[in-house]
């Protein structure tokens, strides 16, 4: 027994088992794809449409009515991969296709050869690694985080977008990033002789190696701060990680606004330190020094970075009195009216109540 | 060399004159896309919608051919498509020419002997 959909060919319903289905969209897409340049891409697809539903047609007699996943591969095989007759529009569109992925790097989940949504593939391709060191990487998260990177799993596998063509699948898999890659990458440019020639400097060749050091470090350093955060705004929010009851007023989202802005105000600068130095290392842009290292994205960065630095100033501000009146009835003390007053005198530190009782006299 | 290998082999050879042998079927008189596909399926242009459709747009497109709908017995209408005079001058310049290239070929092998 197989399932059965209905699908409508331009026009005329016809059942077809789901394999089949599954196999005639992708057909279709590939059309759709190589006829992307095609002025009459709408009229050629819906006589591709009617030339398959002819061909349907054709099998359903006597007694049948549904369409096997057999007979549609079948039909798809005579029908042949939808090309491009124009070799000019061939051309352009792999000109074009090329300079989309040199330039594109994108996260996307990969559907095919997915343990379960296709996250660690997607972040494997993304990274250049091995998905399983990524799923390995992922079921340690798990454990260490105590669940939030099953959280953070489901949250991507519905975010980021699906790899279905393979533009995108392309796009999902260009340039390498890994520290792994960038020492390779560095190893190779350095070992290059064409890149030697062409820069006619072995300096030129050891300053980007350094800097790709220093982006290796900054972009580790960056990871480690960004896990830290997200380990300790799950705890925050799951209940695990309590403050003093005297600092309740701490809790919640104050204490989140805090650890965030304390977050952004270290992990900001590794980001951009992170960036310049990978463009910085990067021969192919011809950018001029100045551009390498004040790139668009730095003003977005630093003005985060500004607000978050006076975020955490008015938060000091607003909650230092907080604090004091906690240390302070941590160490015996508690305000009386306006009166500081001593309440446990084995705690209290003589010197300090001395001072305190002159000052408020 | 059997005609499978050729099949194999010269496959940018036969891309490149399809053009030509879809004219050439086309001239004869005019026909739906099935009958063309038909018609080719019986030499070694043969080929599917998915090839022959994109070219008949771009052919038309070209000022080459032009389709008029038709009723068909069973179905919706089809599209007939006939030469226009730009295409029957193609089709003749085309012949022309693979006439030349053939002779071209042979001298030079001449040569050789």
């Amino acid at each position: 027994m197989r399932k059965v959909t209905t699908i409508n060919l331009n026009g005329r319903a016809f059942q077809l088992e789901e394999d089949g289905y599954e196999k005639l969209q992708a057909y279709l897409r590939q059309a759709a794809a190589a006829l992307a340049q095609n002025p009459d891409k709408a009229e050629v697809l819906t006589d591709i449409e009617q030339a398959i539903a002819d061909k349907c047609d054709r099998l359903l007699i006597g007694n049948k009515n549904v369409v096997t996943s057999e007979q549609m591969i079948d039909i798809l095989e005579q029908m042949g991969k939808v090309e491009t007759a124009d070799s000019a529009d061939d051309k352009q569109s792999s000109q074009r296709k090329g300079s989309e992925t040199r330039q594109n790097k994108r996260l996307f989940t990969i559907k095919e050869g997915a343990m379960i949504l296709g996250v660690c593939k997607g972040i494997g391709a993304y990274l250049g690694v091995d998905p399983t060191l990524v799923r390995i990487a992922f079921v340690v998260l798990a454990f260490l985080t105590q669940g939030f990177a099953v959280v953070l799993y489901l949250a991507l596998g519905l975010l980021l977008p699906t790899a279905k063509t393979e533009a995108d699948l392309a796009e999902a898999y260009n340039q390498p990033m890994t520290a792994q890659d960038i020492a390779d990458r560095a190893k190779e440019k350095a070992t290059d002789p064409e890149t030697v020639e062409r820069v006619g400097q072995v300096f030129t060749q050891i300053m980007r190696v350094i800097f790709q050091i220093i982006q290796i470090v900054a972009a580790t350093a960056f990871g480690l701060v960004t896990a830290a955060w997200l380990i300790t705004m799950w705890s925050m929010a799951f209940g695990n990680l309590s403050l003093h009851d005297n600092l309740q007023m701490l809790n919640g989202w104050r204490a989140s606004l805090f650890i965030s802005f304390a977050y952004a105000i270290a992990a900001l600068p590794l980001l951009a330190l992170t960036r310049i130095m990978g463009r910085l290392a990067d021969t192919k842009t011809d950018d001029t020094k100045e551009t390498k290292l004040a790139g668009r994205g730095e003003g977005v960065l630093s003005t985060l970075w500004g607000l978050s630095a006076v975020g955490l100033i008015i938060f000091i501000t607003t909650y230092a009195g907080d604090v004091r009146r906690y240390v302070d009835t941590h160490q015996g003390y508690m305000d009386v009216g306006n009166h500081h007053i001593c309440a446990d005198a084995n705690r209290c530190d003589p010197g300090r109540n001395f001072h305190r009782r002159m000052r408020e006299d | 060399m059997s005609n499978d290998d050729a099949t194999e082999q010269f496959g940018q050879l036969r891309k490149g004159l399809l053009e030509v042998a879809v004219l050439s079927v086309v001239s004869a008189h005019e026909v739906y896309a099935a009958d063309i596909l038909e018609r080719l399926s019986q030499t070694e242009f043969r080929t599917g919608e998915g090839t022959l459709y994109p070219l008949l747009s771009r052919m038309k497109r070209e000022g080459m051919l032009d389709y008029s709908w038709m009723e068909s017995p069973s179905g919706p209408p089809r599209k007939y498509y006939k030469l226009t005079s730009d295409g029957r001058d193609r089709l003749k310049d085309a012949q022309a020419y693979i006439a030349t290239l053939t002779t071209t070929l042979k001298e030079l092998g001449g040569h050789h002997a």
